[in-house]
């Protein structure tokens, strides 16, 4: 179990590569540099690294997704745009399986969780699952007993069987990209709220996923708080960070997205650049959704 | 509560403490002459102003010279009977507040039972039915062990919504964080939910314990030697009621001082995070 030097450690987190883990489980295998040498370049870069097939959530007899399919290359950043109650978060929360799809599967870097058996071994992979796929939440979550080193290094130490020395090392290299150094051992009830938001990113981050889900990230903050919160996403991006973000901040979508899907009612009507979906929307419900969108932001 | 009114940034708020005395020496000068005069109620001395006479109670301080050694050796009796029974009912509260949060019914409805049980029947008669009752079908404990027994089902079921209700009002959002982090169920409730419950019902499990303390005393219904009971030895054949009752409550009363000391300095060390 080695990381290599500090610094390789931490870029292997901002890439969103697992290093030197505890491989235990199948899928872990897979994941390891050593595979990946293998691979040509071309063929790692249009595997995808998320996947999502048909995917449906029912509750009762409403249907909130009907039939998502998505693909995700690594380092892909999509946005993920539509009226509240579309099936946005709901397909995020699926995704990690917070919510239970009621049919389809979730494949992450070849691991595949298919939905709704309530089997020992479906709880197992779950967890397996989690592991890969971060998740920041709109409440920003940040376990409150906790300072933020506590809350960067409780998951790997726990979760990832990290030794404490190098969960820490892992942490703070994390903290001191995302320019948060100084707050290493401050509770969150004294940070503003962009700081808790960049902080529960680096908690995300330090469990090295490979793909990290946004669910509005920036919606329950104050206007002036929302620029930090979104420059910490614009480099995690720049630095190639696979991602899924829920949001209507559309400026940010417009730059940093490679791709933006508009959702409606549980299925993706528009999807592609944002040139496209943003620039030259062709759906008349994506139009007005844009209206009023771009009227706010 | 719900999840939604729990969020993280509303914490501090809900926390809001009212504001310390800020008339410090005020407050103490005023509480050492209430003192004073209920001491002077027991002094003995008669006071005649004008037309208004004025007698005290007279103790028998050669009864409490002779006796209080006596009375005061129940002291480790009454904290040993807490101590064991603050342990037990901790215990019996966590596992039976899991119990109740379980989504198995015949387990969570067992839990029900159990609570409904013991805090809806007297705890003097509990005491009875453990140590009169269970002798008479052949189990036969001592006193200061059913006492102990007793205790701790009493106050664990009290507890045990208490711990439950702290248990709850942990955000929904702690949990799902933990969870997307890929903890367990069991990890997320040890190292998440119960470290921050404990933190919310601390102020309410020190009073538990502080009532418990004294109810100690009911174990001398059931022959337990401790402050109480002595008291009673004490003062029951020499008519000395009021003098051996006053020792054994003193002794209550310091026990408790001493505990809310402590109490208090827990609850100071564990706002920490809210500050």
């Amino acid at each position: 179990m080695t990381f290599g030097d500090k610094e390789t450690a931490g870029l292997a987190a901002l890439a969103g590569w697992r290093q030197g883990d505890n491989l235990t489980a199948p899928i872990d295998r897979s994941l390891s540099p050593c595979h990946l040498v293998t691979l040509s370049p071309c063929h790692a870069m249009t595997e995808p690294i998320l996947s999502v097939k048909n995917l449906h959530k029912r509750y009762g007899n409403l249907e909130v997704l009907r039939g998502v399919d998505l693909e995700l290359a690594p380092r892909e950043v999509v946005c993920l745009i539509g009226r509240s109650g579309s099936g946005k978060s709901t397909l995020l929360r699926c995704i990690n399986f917070l919510e239970e799809p009621t049919e389809g599967e979730v494949t992450v870097a070849g691991f595949t969780v298919p939905a709704g058996e309530k089997t020992r071994e479906h709880r197992r992979q779950i967890l397996q699952l989690r592991q890969r796929v971060g998740m920041v939440f709109q409440q920003f979550n940040l376990f409150m007993h906790m300072t933020v080193l506590e809350n960067l290094i409780e998951a790997p130490i726990l979760v990832r069987g990290l030794k404490r020395e190098m969960a820490v090392a892992l942490a703070e290299d994390l903290l001191q990209r995302l320019g948060l150094s100084d707050k290493r051992d401050v509770y969150p009830s004294r940070l503003s709220g962009g700081q808790q938001q960049r902080v529960a990113i680096a908690r995300a981050m330090a469990m090295e996923p490979m793909v990290l889900l946004f669910d509005e990230p920036t919606s329950a903050l104050d206007p002036e708080l929302t620029g930090e919160v979104l420059q910490t996403m614009r480099y995690l991006a720049r630095e190639g960070t696979t991602m899924i973000v829920v949001t209507h901040e559309m400026s940010f979508a417009r730059d940093v997205a490679d791709r933006v899907i508009f959702m409606d009612q549980g299925v993706f009507v528009e999807q592609g650049p944002p040139s496209q979906v943003i620039g030259a929307p062709k759906d008349a419900r994506l139009r007005s959704f844009l209206d009023l969108g771009l009227g706010r932001g | 509560m719900s999840a939604e009114t729990q969020s993280v940034t509303s914490a501090p708020a809900a926390r809001r403490r009212w504001p310390r005395l800020s008339f410090p020496i005020r407050y103490r000068l005023w509480l050492v002459f209430w003192l004073a005069l209920v001491v002077f109620f027991f002094s003995g001395l008669q006071l005649s102003l004008g037309p208004l006479q004025i007698r005290t109670i007279a103790l028998d301080w050669e009864f409490v010279g002779k006796w209080w050694q006596f009375i005061s050796r129940g002291v480790l009796t009454t904290i040993s009977l807490a101590f064991f029974a603050i342990i037990g009912a901790t215990v019996l509260a966590l596992v039976s507040a899991l119990a109740r949060l379980t989504p198995v019914a015949s387990i969570s409805s067992l839990a029900g039972l159990y609570i409904s049980l013991f805090r809806g029947t007297p705890l003097f008669l509990q005491m009875f039915i453990v140590y009169f009752g269970l002798a008479q079908v052949g189990l036969v404990l001592d006193g200061f062990t059913a006492a102990v027994v007793v205790l701790s089902l009493n106050y664990g079921a009290y507890m045990s919504e208490i711990f439950r209700a702290g248990i709850e009002a942990v955000s929904h959002g702690q949990v799902e964080a933990a969870y997307a982090l890929g903890m367990t169920p069991a990890q997320t409730m040890r190292r998440i939910v119960l470290p921050q419950a404990v933190r919310i019902i601390t102020p309410d499990i020190g009073n538990q314990f502080i009532a418990m303390q004294k109810d100690t005393a009911l174990a001398s219904a059931i022959t337990v030697t401790e402050l109480a009971g002595r008291a009673r030895q004490a003062g029951s054949p020499n008519n000395r009621f009021f003098e051996a009752l006053i020792v054994a409550a003193l002794w209550y009363w310091l026990l408790t001082l001493i505990f809310s000391f402590f109490q208090e300095r827990l609850e100071r060390r564990m706002a920490r995070s809210d500050r």
